[in-house]
């Protein structure tokens, strides 16, 4: 072999290998790297729900209720087959609405998931109000039949 | 724009302020480069010419 | 290949692409900006504020795009030994983690006041943080040796190492739960993005992209310099 193709091979080899390792990390700590749980993910895997975690799904539509103050937030987290209900005291971020996604952070106890602090989450479609409205006229909305 | 201006603004603003400084970085660098190698050239030739002087007036 | 990765021959063709590349860049981003600030709808969700896409997701782009090649330059140097690639390698360095810090700040700035928060530790905000500093691993690691050589050799190692976090980021927001929304160019289905928000982001991309041809060419031309003026000077006190 001439010394090119040595180190070709060598460079090759090396990075393969690199890359199997990683992969069989990632999976080993795939628990640990997930940022937060679905509803189904707390009622069908054993998580200890004594220390504090973070859930994540879609504000359940037809689920949010408000304090009159409008401090005080009610709403169910939902992944379309689980759905845990929450609640939460404070001020709420600007997307935060019915039928988007939300991460939760906070404690579980009695069925019932107590926020600490509430994270929107936004989808990846972009597109401007009007192009929204007219996809939901003509029914071709994904959103719409979610729930 | 809404209530989220700064916001918008201040993205903008830091994009541009960074890629400016890069470029203008990058350009200074070059310029100080190229003059020193003019510099170089010009003193070799000047030495040079000196040394075939001196070759020969001896 | 071997014709191009000659320095005289490098100059002279770099030294007629520059003035194009550096004023298509500018044309691009201006037109860019114009579309993306005053020409573009607001979104139906997140409002005005979806106009640091144009910045951040071309921005997120660059850094991933330079890093692949700095990491292929640096596999072409450790296996041929062109010099170019080296000197490719080392000047693309900044210029990634400066379209990395861009990516970081208009992110931030972005997810303040639509998720909520600065800053959170998933898994792709935390991989695009890991590439900033091999980024800056590889500026510390290439000058830190007596012997130049021996520089470009170690860096351009940890540049095939981190070459493994690329696939990494692109995929974090399909492997595991993020609060960072998953890419919506990759998608074939149901339009995610919309035509007129489209316009100004691959107008930016498109600019960024000349952006990093004119500043490479100047950063790589600088470095040819440079060791023209080294060798002049050796040949002088030997």
């Amino acid at each position: 072999m001439t010394p090119t193709r040595r180190r070709l091979t060598f460079i090759c080899l090396g990075f393969l290998s690199l890359l199997v390792a990683s992969a069989l990390a990632l999976t080993a700590f795939e628990d640990t790297l997930v940022f937060f749980y679905s509803p189904s993910d707390i009622k069908e895997k054993s998580i200890n729900t004594d220390k504090q975690i973070r859930i994540g799904g879609l504000v359940k539509s037809g689920s949010l209720r408000k304090s009159e103050d409008g401090i005080l937030v009610r709403f169910e987290v939902t992944d379309l087959k689980h759905s845990i209900p929450a609640v939460y005291r404070g001020p709420l971020p600007d997307l935060f609405r019915e039928n988007q996604g939300v991460v939760a952070e906070g404690h579980l106890s009695k069925g019932i998931f107590r926020a600490k602090t509430i994270l929107a989450k936004h989808d990846e479609n972009y597109m401007p109000k009007e192009v929204a409205d007219s996809l939901k006229k003509a029914g071709k909305w994904k959103g719409e039949n979610k729930n | 724009m809404d209530m989220y201006e700064q916001f918008i603004w201040s993205a903008y603003g830091a994009t541009a302020i960074l890629l400016v400084t890069l470029l203008a970085y990058s350009l200074f660098r070059y310029r100080i480069a190229q003059r020193q190698l003019d510099e170089l050239v010009k003193n070799n030739r000047e030495q040079g010419e000196k040394t075939s002087k001196v070759e020969k007036n001896s | 290949m071997h014709k191009f990765a000659n320095p005289a021959q490098f100059t002279k063709i770099a030294s007629r692409v520059l003035p194009w590349t550096s004023s298509f860049a500018a044309v691009c981003s201006l037109f860019g900006l114009y579309f993306g600030i005053f020409d573009s709808p607001a979104d139906y969700q997140q409002g005005e504020t979806v106009r640091i896409m144009y910045v951040h997701v071309p921005a997120a782009w660059m850094s991933l795009f330079i890093y692949s090649l700095m990491a292929a330059a640096s596999a072409s140097f450790l296996i041929w030994k062109h010099s170019l690639a080296d000197i490719a390698a080392r000047s693309l360095a900044p210029i990634g983690a400066a379209f990395t810090a861009i990516t970081l700040i208009t992110g931030a700035l972005w997810g303040q006041p639509m998720w909520g928060t600065w800053w959170v530790w998933d898994a792709r905000l935390t991989s695009v943080l890991v590439l900033f500093f091999l980024y800056l691993g590889y500026m510390a690691l290439v000058n830190a040796f007596d012997d130049p050589e021996k520089g470009s050799k170690a860096a351009a190692g940890l540049a095939l190492i981190g070459f493994v976090n690329v696939p990494i980021i692109k995929f974090s927001v399909d492997w595991w739960n993020t609060l960072h929304q998953p890419a919506s160019l990759s998608r074939l289905d149901a339009p995610a993005i919309d035509i007129s928000m489209l316009t100004p982001l691959l107008l930016m991309a498109l600019g960024f992209k000349l952006l990093l041809i004119s500043i490479l060419i100047i950063k790589m031309r600088t470095i040819l310099i440079e060791k023209r003026i080294e060798a002049k000077q050796l040949l002088k006190s030997g």
